[in-house]
């Protein structure tokens, strides 16, 4: 059985204390679910800053190359074509189009590594711990680390931080 | 809020210096004007549109953010406001040029409008007349209707009244309609009307994008300069400046876009009327400054402020503000001495102005700056601005 410990809370400012507090005491927080998103929370729960602003980048650079070189070899290697006398790699023609790329490359590349970091495929049902959040409660949910989850430890912290309620959710590994 | 330290921010001894180097600047002014008046003329216009585009840069950040009641900005706002103060000095600069209009615009030669069949045809615009009654209902305008603006943001400062706010939003979108069109046909005017045979629709936009960047970087270098000083106490943090480093990032780019459409239009269309412009300022010293002029604008701060980080260090936003300052300088550089001046020059005529004109700034702002309580404390934004978070 892999355990997780939900609480439940009614206001973003006891939910940010109380993540600070679980920290504090070494348990591991799996996630926070909150109906809009709060300001500081990836601060206090430690998250580093999303990588995928390099992924987006090394795509932009990829699509710029991709559409300069392609740009190139067509107009200037493979057919050269004089318009309006011309030269025939124009580079100030061509950056129209690379830019068009440089940005579709970014988008998409972007997107989809985040879909596939993130296991999103269609027909995913995803886990859901409460439909509550997408309303009017904030969430922690803390799971084991290293097999143990200090139950009583918790408890006590979610008490004394104002947590509406609270409870054991198992789960077949 | 622990803010508010009054001691003067210019002390006497920097106003000594403020004095001498306007001096210089006039000294240098008034002996060009014996040996090269055509010279001395663009460079007044040049610092004059500087200066203008500062204060417009000042009024329009606040009326943007007025109308679009953004709470971020009302920390930093007094800034923009002071800068505005710049417009009736700029004005001075600017109407100064109906002396020198001779020396800089072959349409206010009378016999030259005669013998010639396309500008004949413009005559209705281009005329001395219609040039300096533009000039004034443009100024009047951007001067009355900011005042409005500002007149009831400092009102709130006593009264706490919301409603201050609300006519505010209303005086700001009048003056961003209407000061708007009136900046691009400031643009058309003041230089593109230098080489009255050429011309292109997106002018207005690109001077537009030149002077918002400049007002932005040169808010930046003020707005660390008191931070700085402990003018904002605790009050001003790193976020503000981010976000004024987010802006600086997309306007260098926004300018680049609109000066690469330019240009990319003009080179590939090939139309022997439009081509003369870039034709001047692709060849020898002006050809080299054309790249430095994308460099400095657009390049270097494009470099500097890609990452989070430089975003968030002083450092780096006064060195990418630094550039842009002289970009703008360039560009205007760029616009204005080709047509009258036939090789490329600077010397102290050109230091010793814009440093002048830049002194003007620093002492007209800080006095301005002085007059108001540095933040508007009791705007209903103020909260959310101080608590601003990215």
């Amino acid at each position: 059985m892999k355990q997780y410990f939900i609480a439940t809370f009614d206001n973003e400012f006891d939910l940010k204390e109380a993540v600070s507090a679980y920290r504090e005491q070494n348990l591991k927080i799996l996630d926070a679910f909150t109906p809009y998103a709060v300001h500081g929370l990836d601060k206090a729960m430690g998250l580093k800053p999303s990588r995928l602003t390099k992924v987006c980048f090394l795509f932009g650079l990829v699509g710029l190359i991709f559409a300069l070189l392609g740009q190139y070899w067509t107009s200037a290697v493979s057919w050269p074509i004089n318009i309006g006398g011309k030269p025939w790699n124009s580079l100030p023609a061509f950056m129209p189009v690379a830019f068009e790329v440089t940005i579709l490359f970014a988008g998409l590349g972007t997107v989809f590594t985040l879909l596939i970091i993130a296991r999103l495929r269609p027909g995913k049902v995803p886990k859901q711990f409460s439909t509550r959040v997408s309303d009017d409660h904030f969430l922690i949910v803390l799971s084991e680390s290293k097999g143990i989850l200090n139950e009583k430890l918790a408890e006590s912290i979610s008490r004394e931080h104002n947590a509406v309620e609270w409870r054991l959710e198992g789960e077949v590994k | 809020m622990d803010l508010l330290n009054t001691t003067p921010v210019i002390s006497k001894n920097t106003k000594k210096w403020l004095i001498a180097l306007i001096g210089f600047g006039f000294i240098a002014i008034a002996s060009g004007m014996l040996v090269t008046p055509e010279r001395v003329w663009s460079n007044i216009l040049l610092n004059g549109i500087f200066l203008t585009g500062l204060g417009i840069c000042g009024i329009m950040f606040v009326a943007i953010h007025y109308v679009s009641s953004s709470g971020w900005d009302v920390v930093i706002r007094r800034v923009p406001e002071a800068m505005f103060k710049i417009l009736p000095f700029a004005f001075i600069a600017m109407i100064s040029i109906i002396f020198g209009m001779g020396y800089l615009y072959e349409w206010s030669h009378p016999e030259v409008m005669q013998s010639d069949m396309l500008l004949k045809g413009k005559e209705i615009w281009l005329n001395p007349t219609g040039f300096m009654v533009r000039m004034m209902i443009y100024f009047l305008f951007w001067y009355l209707v900011g005042k409005r603006i500002l007149h009831h943001s400092g009102k709130q400062d006593k009264t706490g009244n919301i409603r201050h706010s609300d006519i505010a939003r209303r005086w700001s979108a009048f003056w961003l309609y209407i000061g708007g069109i009136f900046f691009i046909g400031s643009s058309f005017d003041w230089i593109m009307s230098l080489e009255p045979h050429w011309y292109s629709t997106i002018f207005g936009l690109y001077n537009f994008s030149g002077m918002f960047t400049s007002g932005i970087a040169m808010m930046i270098i003020l707005l660390v300069f008191l931070k700085k000083k402990g003018i904002f106490g605790n009050v001003l943090k790193k976020d503000h400046l981010y976000e004024l480093g987010r802006y600086l990032f997309s306007f260098t780019t926004f300018w680049v876009y609109i000066w690469f459409c330019q240009h990319m239009l003009i080179w590939y269309a090939n139309i022997p009327e439009e081509t003369v412009y870039y034709l001047k300022r692709h060849i020898g010293v002006f050809g080299s400054l054309t790249i430095l002029n994308v460099c400095l604008n657009w390049l270097f701060p494009f470099a500097i402020l890609l990452f989070r980080k430089t975003k968030r260090e002083n450092k780096y936003l006064v060195i990418a503000s630094l550039s842009v300052l002289a970009g703008r300088w360039t560009d205007l550089y760029l616009m204005i001495f080709p047509p009258n001046i036939e090789s490329p020059v600077f010397g102290i005529l050109e230091i010793g102005s814009f440093l002048a004109a830049i002194s003007i700034f620093i002492w007209i702002f800080f006095t301005a700056f002085r007059k108001s309580a540095p933040v508007p404390e009791r705007d209903p934004h103020i909260k959310e601005s101080i608590s601003l978070h990215t």
